[in-house]
Protein backbone atom coordinates (compact mmCIF):
# COMPACT_ATOMS: atom_id res chain seq x y z
CA UNK A 1 0.00 0.00 0.00
CA UNK A 2 0.97 3.72 -0.31
CA UNK A 3 3.06 5.14 2.27
CA UNK A 4 1.57 6.62 5.47
CA UNK A 5 4.14 7.15 7.74
CA UNK A 6 4.56 10.75 7.39
CA UNK A 7 8.51 10.53 6.53
CA UNK A 8 10.07 12.19 3.52
CA UNK A 9 11.64 10.74 0.14
CA UNK A 10 14.22 11.70 -2.27
CA UNK A 11 12.60 14.24 -4.46
CA UNK A 12 14.63 13.01 -6.93
CA UNK A 13 13.07 9.56 -7.66
CA UNK A 14 12.80 7.12 -10.28
CA UNK A 15 9.97 6.76 -11.93
CA UNK A 16 7.38 4.90 -10.57
CA UNK A 17 5.55 2.64 -13.16
CA UNK A 18 2.58 3.76 -13.00
CA UNK A 19 1.01 2.81 -16.08
CA UNK A 20 2.38 -0.58 -16.20
CA UNK A 21 1.15 -1.47 -12.71
CA UNK A 22 -2.19 0.29 -13.84
CA UNK A 23 -2.82 -1.66 -16.91
CA UNK A 24 -1.66 -5.03 -14.73
CA UNK A 25 -3.95 -3.68 -11.33
CA UNK A 26 -7.03 -3.27 -14.29
CA UNK A 27 -6.38 -6.68 -15.40
CA UNK A 28 -5.97 -8.41 -11.78
CA UNK A 29 -9.63 -6.65 -11.37
CA UNK A 30 -10.93 -7.60 -14.56
CA UNK A 31 -10.06 -11.60 -14.39
CA UNK A 32 -10.97 -11.61 -10.68
CA UNK A 33 -14.27 -10.04 -11.82
CA UNK A 34 -14.78 -12.45 -14.74
CA UNK A 35 -14.13 -15.35 -12.31
CA UNK A 36 -16.79 -14.65 -9.48
CA UNK A 37 -19.34 -13.63 -12.23
CA UNK A 38 -18.75 -17.32 -13.81
CA UNK A 39 -18.69 -19.06 -10.25
CA UNK A 40 -21.54 -17.43 -9.11
CA UNK A 41 -23.72 -17.71 -12.28
CA UNK A 42 -22.86 -21.51 -12.24
CA UNK A 43 -24.01 -21.81 -8.47
CA UNK A 44 -26.94 -20.37 -8.55
CA UNK A 45 -28.01 -21.33 -12.01
CA UNK A 46 -26.23 -24.55 -12.88
CA UNK A 47 -24.51 -23.63 -15.80
CA UNK A 48 -22.22 -21.70 -16.74
CA UNK A 49 -22.07 -18.29 -18.49
CA UNK A 50 -21.31 -18.24 -22.30
CA UNK A 51 -18.11 -16.38 -22.43
CA UNK A 52 -16.93 -19.52 -19.79
CA UNK A 53 -18.35 -21.69 -21.59
CA UNK A 54 -16.65 -20.76 -25.13
CA UNK A 55 -13.33 -20.11 -23.35
CA UNK A 56 -13.63 -23.33 -22.06
CA UNK A 57 -14.21 -25.29 -24.97
CA UNK A 58 -11.54 -23.78 -27.32
CA UNK A 59 -9.02 -24.47 -24.36
CA UNK A 60 -10.47 -28.32 -24.09
CA UNK A 61 -9.77 -28.25 -27.71
CA UNK A 62 -5.92 -27.36 -27.83
CA UNK A 63 -3.46 -29.85 -28.36
CA UNK A 64 0.45 -29.21 -26.84
CA UNK A 65 1.22 -29.25 -30.19
CA UNK A 66 -0.63 -26.82 -31.76
CA UNK A 67 -0.03 -23.53 -33.34
CA UNK A 68 -1.84 -21.43 -30.84
CA UNK A 69 0.06 -23.22 -27.92
CA UNK A 70 2.95 -22.02 -29.47
CA UNK A 71 1.96 -18.29 -30.14
CA UNK A 72 0.73 -18.21 -26.61
CA UNK A 73 2.95 -19.10 -24.73
CA UNK A 74 5.62 -17.00 -26.52
CA UNK A 75 3.53 -14.13 -25.65
CA UNK A 76 3.58 -15.19 -22.11
CA UNK A 77 7.31 -14.90 -22.33
CA UNK A 78 7.57 -11.35 -23.78
CA UNK A 79 4.51 -9.92 -21.02
CA UNK A 80 7.14 -11.57 -18.33
CA UNK A 81 10.22 -9.83 -20.15
CA UNK A 82 8.53 -6.73 -20.09
CA UNK A 83 6.98 -6.51 -16.66
CA UNK A 84 10.30 -7.49 -15.48
CA UNK A 85 12.17 -4.88 -17.44
CA UNK A 86 10.00 -2.48 -16.24
CA UNK A 87 10.55 -3.78 -12.67
CA UNK A 88 14.42 -3.70 -12.69
CA UNK A 89 15.45 -1.07 -14.84
CA UNK A 90 15.26 2.39 -12.86
CA UNK A 91 14.35 4.53 -15.91
CA UNK A 92 16.08 8.22 -15.79
CA UNK A 93 15.35 10.56 -12.65
CA UNK A 94 12.25 12.57 -12.81
CA UNK A 95 14.57 15.63 -11.58
CA UNK A 96 18.11 16.72 -11.72
CA UNK A 97 19.90 17.62 -8.05
CA UNK A 98 20.89 21.22 -7.23
CA UNK A 99 23.49 22.43 -5.32
CA UNK A 100 22.06 24.47 -2.70
CA UNK A 101 24.99 26.10 -1.85
CA UNK A 102 24.93 23.94 2.03
CA UNK A 103 24.80 20.11 2.80
CA UNK A 104 23.36 21.26 5.94
CA UNK A 105 21.36 24.40 7.26
CA UNK A 106 23.00 26.02 10.30
CA UNK A 107 20.78 23.78 12.54
CA UNK A 108 22.33 20.97 10.73
CA UNK A 109 18.84 19.59 8.58
CA UNK A 110 19.90 17.14 6.11
CA UNK A 111 19.07 19.78 2.25
CA UNK A 112 17.64 18.59 -0.99
CA UNK A 113 17.45 20.57 -3.46
CA UNK A 114 15.91 19.27 -7.51
CA UNK A 115 14.71 20.82 -10.37
CA UNK A 116 11.80 19.06 -12.50
CA UNK A 117 13.30 17.88 -15.53
CA UNK A 118 10.74 20.08 -17.35
CA UNK A 119 11.33 22.99 -15.37
CA UNK A 120 15.37 22.63 -16.71
CA UNK A 121 13.43 22.97 -19.94
CA UNK A 122 12.18 25.91 -19.33
CA UNK A 123 14.71 27.38 -17.96
CA UNK A 124 16.59 26.33 -20.98
CA UNK A 125 14.31 27.75 -23.84
CA UNK A 126 13.63 30.99 -22.16
CA UNK A 127 17.61 31.56 -21.48
CA UNK A 128 17.69 30.39 -25.23
CA UNK A 129 15.16 32.63 -26.48
CA UNK A 130 16.80 35.95 -24.87
CA UNK A 131 19.33 35.61 -27.26
CA UNK A 132 18.98 38.27 -30.07
CA UNK A 133 18.48 36.33 -33.90
CA UNK A 134 16.25 33.71 -32.16
CA UNK A 135 13.14 33.13 -33.75
CA UNK A 136 12.02 29.88 -31.21
CA UNK A 137 13.04 27.22 -29.11
CA UNK A 138 12.35 23.89 -27.89
CA UNK A 139 14.57 21.90 -25.20
CA UNK A 140 14.34 18.54 -24.43
CA UNK A 141 16.25 16.90 -21.24
CA UNK A 142 17.82 13.88 -20.59
CA UNK A 143 19.84 12.43 -17.18
CA UNK A 144 22.86 14.24 -18.12
CA UNK A 145 22.27 15.96 -21.61
CA UNK A 146 19.99 18.97 -22.88
CA UNK A 147 18.87 19.51 -26.40
CA UNK A 148 17.92 22.97 -26.87
CA UNK A 149 16.88 23.03 -31.04
CA UNK A 150 16.57 26.87 -32.29
CA UNK A 151 15.62 28.41 -35.56
CA UNK A 152 16.88 31.53 -36.69
CA UNK A 153 16.42 33.26 -40.25
CA UNK A 154 20.26 34.36 -39.13
CA UNK A 155 22.88 33.34 -41.47
CA UNK A 156 25.56 33.51 -38.79
CA UNK A 157 24.60 30.40 -37.34
CA UNK A 158 27.98 29.26 -35.05
CA UNK A 159 27.74 33.08 -33.72
CA UNK A 160 24.22 31.66 -32.64
CA UNK A 161 24.90 28.52 -31.72
CA UNK A 162 27.92 29.59 -29.19
CA UNK A 163 25.74 32.68 -28.04
CA UNK A 164 23.11 30.18 -27.09
CA UNK A 165 25.20 27.35 -25.25
CA UNK A 166 27.11 30.35 -23.43
CA UNK A 167 23.53 31.57 -22.11
CA UNK A 168 22.12 28.03 -21.29
CA UNK A 169 25.05 27.14 -19.87
CA UNK A 170 25.52 30.16 -17.61
CA UNK A 171 21.89 29.85 -16.65
CA UNK A 172 22.25 26.30 -15.49
CA UNK A 173 25.14 26.56 -13.57
CA UNK A 174 23.79 29.74 -11.80
CA UNK A 175 20.79 27.08 -11.04
CA UNK A 176 23.17 25.19 -9.21
CA UNK A 177 22.53 21.53 -11.11
CA UNK A 178 24.94 19.34 -9.89
CA UNK A 179 26.28 17.79 -11.80
CA UNK A 180 26.19 20.01 -14.72
CA UNK A 181 24.38 18.49 -17.92
CA UNK A 182 25.74 18.84 -21.11
CA UNK A 183 24.29 21.39 -23.38
CA UNK A 184 23.93 20.60 -27.16
CA UNK A 185 22.72 22.71 -28.91
CA UNK A 186 21.50 22.53 -32.89
CA UNK A 187 20.40 25.69 -34.85
CA UNK A 188 18.59 25.16 -37.94
CA UNK A 189 17.94 28.46 -40.32
CA UNK A 190 14.29 29.63 -40.91
CA UNK A 191 13.30 31.89 -43.92
CA UNK A 192 12.27 35.29 -43.44
CA UNK B 1 6.23 16.36 -3.98
CA UNK B 2 3.51 14.21 -3.63
CA UNK B 3 4.59 10.31 -3.04
CA UNK B 4 3.96 7.79 -5.41
CA UNK B 5 3.84 3.48 -4.46
CA UNK B 6 7.45 2.98 -6.59
CA UNK B 7 8.21 0.42 -4.88
CA UNK B 8 4.95 -1.11 -4.49
CA UNK B 9 4.66 -0.91 -8.28
CA UNK B 10 7.85 -2.43 -8.81
CA UNK B 11 8.10 -5.29 -6.69
CA UNK B 12 4.52 -6.48 -7.87
CA UNK B 13 5.51 -6.51 -11.45
CA UNK B 14 8.93 -8.16 -10.41
CA UNK B 15 6.98 -10.91 -9.27
CA UNK B 16 4.26 -10.97 -12.56
CA UNK B 17 6.79 -10.90 -14.35
CA UNK B 18 8.74 -13.83 -12.76
CA UNK B 19 5.93 -16.11 -13.11
CA UNK B 20 4.76 -14.64 -16.34
CA UNK B 21 8.26 -15.85 -17.53
CA UNK B 22 8.42 -19.08 -15.76
CA UNK B 23 5.40 -20.56 -16.86
CA UNK B 24 5.55 -18.82 -20.69
CA UNK B 25 9.06 -20.69 -20.80
CA UNK B 26 7.95 -24.06 -19.24
CA UNK B 27 4.66 -24.08 -22.04
CA UNK B 28 7.06 -23.02 -24.87
CA UNK B 29 9.21 -26.28 -23.91
CA UNK B 30 6.43 -28.35 -23.46
CA UNK B 31 4.65 -27.43 -27.01
CA UNK B 32 8.38 -27.51 -28.81
CA UNK B 33 9.32 -30.93 -27.59
CA UNK B 34 12.43 -29.96 -25.37
CA UNK B 35 10.51 -30.37 -22.09
CA UNK B 36 10.57 -34.10 -23.04
CA UNK B 37 14.25 -34.34 -24.31
CA UNK B 38 14.96 -32.23 -20.99
CA UNK B 39 13.34 -34.31 -18.54
CA UNK B 40 15.17 -37.58 -20.34
CA UNK B 41 18.24 -36.15 -20.12
CA UNK B 42 18.02 -35.14 -16.03
CA UNK B 43 16.72 -38.73 -16.17
CA UNK B 44 13.41 -38.00 -14.22
CA UNK B 45 10.46 -40.39 -14.66
CA UNK B 46 7.77 -37.66 -15.62
CA UNK B 47 7.01 -37.35 -18.69
CA UNK B 48 6.33 -34.60 -20.91
CA UNK B 49 2.95 -34.25 -22.83
CA UNK B 50 2.92 -35.67 -26.39
CA UNK B 51 2.13 -33.09 -28.94
CA UNK B 52 -1.33 -34.38 -29.80
CA UNK B 53 -2.46 -34.78 -25.81
CA UNK B 54 -5.07 -32.47 -25.32
CA UNK B 55 -3.55 -29.25 -22.67
CA UNK B 56 -6.76 -29.29 -20.58
CA UNK B 57 -7.86 -32.81 -20.58
CA UNK B 58 -11.37 -34.66 -18.86
CA UNK B 59 -10.03 -34.50 -15.45
CA UNK B 60 -10.34 -30.63 -14.82
CA UNK B 61 -13.61 -30.52 -16.56
CA UNK B 62 -15.10 -32.88 -14.10
CA UNK B 63 -13.22 -31.14 -11.39
CA UNK B 64 -15.36 -27.60 -12.19
CA UNK B 65 -18.12 -29.65 -11.79
CA UNK B 66 -17.50 -29.78 -8.25
CA UNK B 67 -19.60 -26.89 -6.20
CA UNK B 68 -16.47 -26.79 -3.99
CA UNK B 69 -14.10 -25.96 -6.60
CA UNK B 70 -16.79 -23.55 -8.19
CA UNK B 71 -16.76 -21.97 -4.81
CA UNK B 72 -12.76 -21.94 -4.71
CA UNK B 73 -13.02 -20.43 -8.34
CA UNK B 74 -15.09 -17.62 -6.93
CA UNK B 75 -13.31 -16.92 -3.77
CA UNK B 76 -10.12 -16.64 -5.84
CA UNK B 77 -11.80 -14.05 -8.14
CA UNK B 78 -12.25 -12.18 -4.96
CA UNK B 79 -8.91 -12.10 -4.06
CA UNK B 80 -7.47 -11.15 -7.33
CA UNK B 81 -10.57 -8.59 -7.42
CA UNK B 82 -9.60 -7.05 -4.10
CA UNK B 83 -5.76 -7.30 -5.18
CA UNK B 84 -6.51 -5.18 -8.23
CA UNK B 85 -8.75 -2.50 -6.51
CA UNK B 86 -5.77 -1.75 -3.33
CA UNK B 87 -3.25 -1.50 -6.79
CA UNK B 88 -5.20 0.64 -8.33
CA UNK B 89 -5.67 3.15 -5.26
CA UNK B 90 -2.57 2.59 -4.24
CA UNK B 91 -1.41 4.59 -7.45
CA UNK B 92 -3.04 8.00 -5.69
CA UNK B 93 -0.41 10.16 -5.22
CA UNK B 94 -0.30 10.82 -1.38
CA UNK B 95 0.72 13.67 0.12
CA UNK B 96 1.86 11.51 4.01
CA UNK B 97 2.00 14.88 5.89
CA UNK B 98 2.38 14.62 9.50
CA UNK B 99 -0.09 13.66 11.82
CA UNK B 100 -0.85 16.86 14.31
CA UNK B 101 1.60 17.71 16.27
CA UNK B 102 1.25 17.57 19.76
CA UNK B 103 3.75 20.53 21.12
CA UNK B 104 2.63 19.57 24.60
CA UNK B 105 2.01 16.04 25.21
CA UNK B 106 1.61 16.32 29.35
CA UNK B 107 -2.02 15.67 29.84
CA UNK B 108 -2.27 16.70 33.42
CA UNK B 109 -1.36 20.08 32.41
CA UNK B 110 -2.79 20.04 29.02
CA UNK B 111 -2.49 19.49 25.58
CA UNK B 112 -1.67 21.60 22.78
CA UNK B 113 -2.22 20.28 19.27
CA UNK B 114 -1.18 22.16 16.47
CA UNK B 115 -2.07 20.81 13.02
CA UNK B 116 0.91 20.74 10.05
CA UNK B 117 -1.16 22.02 7.32
CA UNK B 118 -1.56 25.49 9.20
CA UNK B 119 2.16 25.85 9.60
CA UNK B 120 2.97 24.34 5.78
CA UNK B 121 0.19 27.17 4.87
CA UNK B 122 2.19 29.50 6.82
CA UNK B 123 5.44 28.77 5.31
CA UNK B 124 4.07 28.59 1.83
CA UNK B 125 2.03 32.31 2.11
CA UNK B 126 5.68 33.33 3.54
CA UNK B 127 7.85 31.92 0.19
CA UNK B 128 5.27 33.43 -1.88
CA UNK B 129 6.34 36.70 -0.60
CA UNK B 130 9.88 36.26 -1.89
CA UNK B 131 10.85 38.58 -5.21
CA UNK B 132 10.08 36.08 -8.50
CA UNK B 133 8.15 33.78 -6.47
CA UNK B 134 5.07 32.96 -8.39
CA UNK B 135 3.49 30.48 -6.31
CA UNK B 136 4.42 27.79 -3.61
CA UNK B 137 2.83 24.79 -1.73
CA UNK B 138 4.43 23.28 1.73
CA UNK B 139 3.89 19.81 3.08
CA UNK B 140 5.70 19.09 6.61
CA UNK B 141 6.13 15.59 7.31
CA UNK B 142 8.12 13.64 10.56
CA UNK B 143 7.16 14.72 14.28
CA UNK B 144 7.28 18.42 16.57
CA UNK B 145 10.57 17.72 17.28
CA UNK B 146 12.30 16.37 13.70
CA UNK B 147 10.05 18.37 11.61
CA UNK B 148 10.99 17.42 7.82
CA UNK B 149 9.78 20.27 5.48
CA UNK B 150 8.78 19.88 1.75
CA UNK B 151 8.32 22.66 -0.60
CA UNK B 152 7.67 23.62 -4.20
CA UNK B 153 8.47 26.46 -5.25
CA UNK B 154 7.41 27.69 -8.30
CA UNK B 155 9.74 30.57 -9.55
CA UNK B 156 10.15 32.67 -12.74
CA UNK B 157 12.66 32.12 -15.04
CA UNK B 158 14.43 35.43 -14.58
CA UNK B 159 14.99 34.61 -10.73
CA UNK B 160 18.02 34.33 -8.90
CA UNK B 161 17.98 30.82 -7.87
CA UNK B 162 20.32 31.07 -5.53
CA UNK B 163 19.02 33.91 -3.74
CA UNK B 164 15.66 31.98 -3.26
CA UNK B 165 17.24 29.00 -1.81
CA UNK B 166 18.88 31.42 0.68
CA UNK B 167 15.76 33.13 1.37
CA UNK B 168 14.05 30.00 1.82
CA UNK B 169 17.02 28.41 4.20
CA UNK B 170 17.97 31.35 6.16
CA UNK B 171 14.19 32.66 6.23
CA UNK B 172 11.00 30.03 5.66
CA UNK B 173 12.80 27.30 7.25
CA UNK B 174 14.42 29.51 10.00
CA UNK B 175 10.90 30.73 10.89
CA UNK B 176 8.96 27.28 11.02
CA UNK B 177 11.94 26.35 13.38
CA UNK B 178 11.84 29.09 15.64
CA UNK B 179 7.83 28.33 15.90
CA UNK B 180 8.37 24.61 16.75
CA UNK B 181 11.20 25.31 18.84
CA UNK B 182 13.18 22.96 17.42
CA UNK B 183 16.03 22.52 14.13
CA UNK B 184 14.03 21.44 10.99
CA UNK B 185 15.47 17.61 10.49
CA UNK B 186 14.89 17.63 6.68
CA UNK B 187 14.41 20.20 4.16
CA UNK B 188 13.66 19.61 0.49
CA UNK B 189 12.89 21.91 -2.01
CA UNK B 190 11.56 21.07 -5.68
CA UNK B 191 12.35 23.83 -8.12
CA UNK B 192 9.66 24.40 -10.77
CA UNK B 193 10.19 27.38 -13.68
CA UNK B 194 7.32 29.20 -14.86
CA UNK B 195 7.03 32.04 -17.73
CA UNK B 196 4.35 33.79 -15.48
CA UNK B 197 2.75 36.92 -16.59
CA UNK B 198 4.53 39.14 -18.52
CA UNK B 199 3.79 42.93 -19.26
CA UNK B 200 4.84 44.97 -22.35
CA UNK B 201 5.15 48.17 -22.51
CA UNK B 202 6.75 50.45 -25.71
CA UNK B 203 8.43 53.64 -25.88
CA UNK B 204 8.97 56.11 -28.77
CA UNK B 205 12.30 57.59 -29.33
Amino acid sequence: MSRTDARSTSLRRRPARTVPATIAAVVLLALGVGLVWAAVQRLAQGSWPTFADRTGAWVAALAWGSVWVLLISISVVVLGLILLVAAIKPGPPTAMAVDSGSSADGAGASTEVVMTRRSVAKLATARAGQVDGVDSVSSVVGARKITVVVKTPSRQLGEIEQQVRDRVTDALQSAGLAPMPAVVVRVRTQAL
Amino acid sequence: MRQLAGTLNRGWLAVIGVLLLLIGLAATLATTGVLGQLLTMIGTEWPAPAPNSPVVDGAAGGLLAQPLAVLALAVLGVILAVLGIAWLLAQIPRTNAARPFRLHDDATTGLTVCPPDLLADAVADEVKTYSGVNGASAVLRGTSRAPELTLKVTADDRTDLRGLLASIRTQAAQNLSTALDTPIAHLGVQLDIDRGKRTTSSVTL
